[in-house]
């Protein structure tokens, strides 16, 4: 009796110790959100874009893909050549290329008004995208970018705002995109983007304008870093300390009304 | 001639200081944005050539079930969840519902005034056609879309249930497998798809319950859609039983407007082919409810340097489809028919057989920058079984083509032109050949608005027919989405 407890109490262990492993190697699976650069990888992200990216992108990723002219026709932006390795929505400095989670992050997002969010892709998928993307671009191979540190923000108030404003004149800000932000400034009319297409700067006002995101970070980002191939330029050397740019990105999001 | 001249240089001064006062007064930064622009915080030609006509990214999108390609988003972007991870989603009724509205200012110029009913004075049609769409994702993969129409332009006019259908979407894996349910248009994913015209048709005035049909005037769409007979009826549960003409220029079988049926369609050999086979509920020639069926193949090439392509290739079968229907005797018809015929009779009286329609035909689209050029070259066949010597009154043959080309100059502006061609077939004392040049600009004040002028010119010699009494059509009009 107690050899045939013996086994069953075997063999509910043994199933037991199956479940667990299955459960944890399923947990772990879900976990692994980042896959491993490799052929395999590249592959994949290559079957993915051919099916989500060519019609803008185009075929071998110079950003002439059928619709990219209907897109916005001889305005900015243009989808990216993903070849010339010149990315606009980046948390690196301007000469450097982005960093993984830049791509991934875009990818998923998309840009407002111009590209949709593919969070419908699994993350996995979107790194696969990431890894065939920077296959097309031969200076990812030894690029070693590094994502600006961002600091700690400065808790929006009336007088973080205020310093805000005056770091917007101080840059010239307003130069562009206009004294209230509405990207009417003087020389918004004659503003064009690296490829000589005409380009109108964001509109501060509206949130959904501001095509590298709308959040503090990453407006604290886009100052920073600038958005290449575009006029808007980097303050990085600039600006006097962190706690400036984020009272700038405090009284930028005051603009919209949302600080 | 020279009236005619005049009316038709009114109307386009008409429609050039209409649209002129317009874009003066129109600011140009909106940033109105339809359902789907809306839901996904972009612009409509994301989708769009220009509003309402697909690109290639929105064909894509339009196939994956209002998903982006590549994607089975539905359940989850831009939308709220509600009761956990598998909860039900909710998102805006805004991110759902559409609105279009056209109106316009028409001038129908005719070589007889007399022989028509239809006005031929500038009149004005404000709102002409109004459209109410629901569209959108219910779930992941489960898709809906909902259209409901006023259209002051038909002859029953008023608001009308348009089309309604479900989609459940990569049921073999990505892309494989797809079936679409419920009132839809055949032709959708043809090359030239029956809807979403830049030059929105216009619709007859004719009298089809008496034959032959009463034709006041013709309407003006693509003419590869028509039927392209002349002399066929139709038992119909509308017309109780006693049979109404069909006008040889109504959009039929594959490019119907709207059937109910099902469709199948996917891309399971990867991104080039797509197929379809579907089949579609239709009313017999004797009244009694039968099927269509159809199939179709594309091929599209997407890797060009700013262009792309496609062809496709399709086969409509509808058994019994329409009564032939002679004009008493045989062989004593006139040349003309309608109002020129003198008194009309019951097509119930002289339905001589019943045939068979067969249509089948190839398309083709190219869009290169800003061009966007297509064309579809349809054709259609009578079966059926006659003694010779009536049957030799009878063209069983007919074909259409019509070739169009759109070109965004500018965001702003967009050119049009598109030729018709219809060999008509049926009784061929009634079959009248019909061509037409069209042409027309249309100016976007905001993505989603645009104004339009636009010429209808026959190409053909005037005679008796009413068929050919049309001799050209000036409109000047709105076309709005939001």
């Amino acid at each position: 009796m107690s050899r045939i407890v013996n086994v069953i109490i075997r063999a509910v262990s043994v199933a037991v110790i199956v479940l667990m492993t299955g459960i944890l190697t399923t947990i772990a699976s879900a976990q692994v959100v980042k896959p491993e650069q490799n052929a395999e990888n590249v592959a994949a992200g290559k079957a993915i874009y051919d099916r989500t990216c060519v019609f803008c992108h185009g075929a071998v990723g110079k950003g002439n893909g059928p619709v990219a002219y209907f897109l916005t026709g001889n305005m900015s932006p243009r989808p990216r050549d993903f070849t010339a390795g010149v990315y606009r929505f980046k948390s690196t400095l301007s000469e450097e290329l982005p960093a993984d989670g830049d791509l991934f992050r875009t990818i998923t997002r998309g840009v407002p008004g111009f590209m949709p969010t593919y969070s419908g892709l699994v993350p996995q998928q979107r790194w696969q995208l990431v890894y065939y993307i920077k296959s097309l671009f031969p200076g990812f191979a030894t690029a070693e970018p590094k994502p600006i540190e961002l600091g700690t923000p400065v808790a929006s108030s009336m007088a973080s705002v205020s310093r805000g404003g005056i770091i917007f004149e101080d840059l010239g800000c307003s130069g562009c995109h206009g004294a209230n932000g509405m990207g009417d400034g003087e020389l918004a009319e004659d503003l064009e983007d690296d490829l000589s297409f005409k380009i109108v700067p964001a509109n501060l006002t509206m949130l959904n304008s501001l095509k590298n995101g709308s959040g503090k970070g990453d407006i604290y980002r886009t100052i920073m870093t600038g958005i290449n191939g575009t006029p808007m330029p980097s303050f990085e050397d600039t600006v006097e300390s962190k706690d400036d740019v984020w009272d700038l990105v405090n009284f930028i999001l005051s603009l919209s009304g949302s600080r | 001639m020279t009236r005619l001249f005049r009316a038709t240089r009114r109307g386009i001064v008409l429609g050039a200081l209409l649209i002129g006062a317009i874009t003066v007064l129109t600011p140009v930064e909106s940033q109105a944005l339809p359902a789907f622009a809306r839901k996904y915080d972009m612009t409509c030609s994301v989708c769009h050539t220009r509003m309402p006509r697909l690109n290639f990214f929105g064909q894509r999108f339009l196939e994956n079930g209002y998903q982006i390609p590549g994607t089975m988003d539905g359940a989850s972007v831009k939308k709220k969840l509600l009761g956990g991870s598998n909860g039900a989603t909710l998102g805006k009724v805004s991110n759902y519902m559409a609105v279009r509205l056209r109106a316009d200012v028409e001038r129908f110029g005719f070589n007889d005034k007399d022989a028509t009913e239809s006005d031929d004075k500038v009149r004005i049609q404000t709102p002409d056609v109004i459209n109410i769409f629901f569209a959108g994702t219910a779930a992941k993969n489960i898709s809906f879309f909902f259209e409901t129409e006023y259209n002051s332009r038909e002859d029953f006019g008023g608001i009308a249930f348009e089309r309604a259908n479900l989609v459940f979407s990569n049921l073999a894996g990505s892309q494989g497998l797809n079936v679409k349910i419920g009132n839809f248009d055949p032709a959708s994913f043809f090359s030239f798809p029956t809807h979403r015209q830049q030059m929105n048709p216009v619709g007859p005035e004719a009298e089809t319950g008496d034959f032959p049909p009463d034709i006041n005037r013709i309407p003006l769409l693509p003419l590869a859609f028509s039927s392209k007979f002349f002399g066929l009826t139709r038992a119909a549960s509308r017309a109780g039983g006693e049979g109404f003409a069909i006008l040889p220029f109504e959009p039929t079988s594959f490019n119907a407007p709207s059937a109910r049926g099902a469709t199948l369609y996917g891309r399971p050999f990867g991104n080039d082919f797509l197929y379809q086979v579907g089949l579609v509920d239709s009313t017999r020639a004797t009244g009694e409810r039968g099927y269509d069926y159809y199939a179709m193949l594309r091929y599209d090439y997407v890797r060009g340097e700013y262009w792309a392509a496609n062809v496709s290739a399709f086969y409509y079968r509808s058994p019994e489809s329409a009564n032939l229907t002679s004009m008493g005797s045989m062989g004593g018809m006139g040349s003309g028919m309608g109002s020129s015929m003198g008194g009309a009779s019951s097509g119930a009286d002289n339905q001589i057989a019943v045939a068979d329609m067969t249509r089948y035909g190839i398309g083709a689209r190219v869009n290169y920058k800003t061009l966007d050029i297509f064309g579809a070259l349809i054709f259609d066949k009578l079966d059926y079984t006659l003694p010779a010597m009536s049957a030799s009154a009878w063209d069983n043959d007919a074909s259409g083509l019509s070739l169009e080309a759109n070109w965004a100059a500018t965001q702003k502006w967009m050119f049009s032109t598109r030729y018709d061609k219809m060999d008509a077939g049926g009784l061929v004392a009634m079959a009248k050949n019909s061509s037409w040049l069209t042409v027309q600009a249309k100016y976007y004040t905001t993505p989603n608005i645009a104004l339009y002028l636009r010429g209808h010119n026959n190409l053909e010699s005037a005679d008796d027919s009413p068929v050919r009494n049309l001799r050209n059509a000036v409109l000047a009009g709105v076309d709005m989405a939001f």
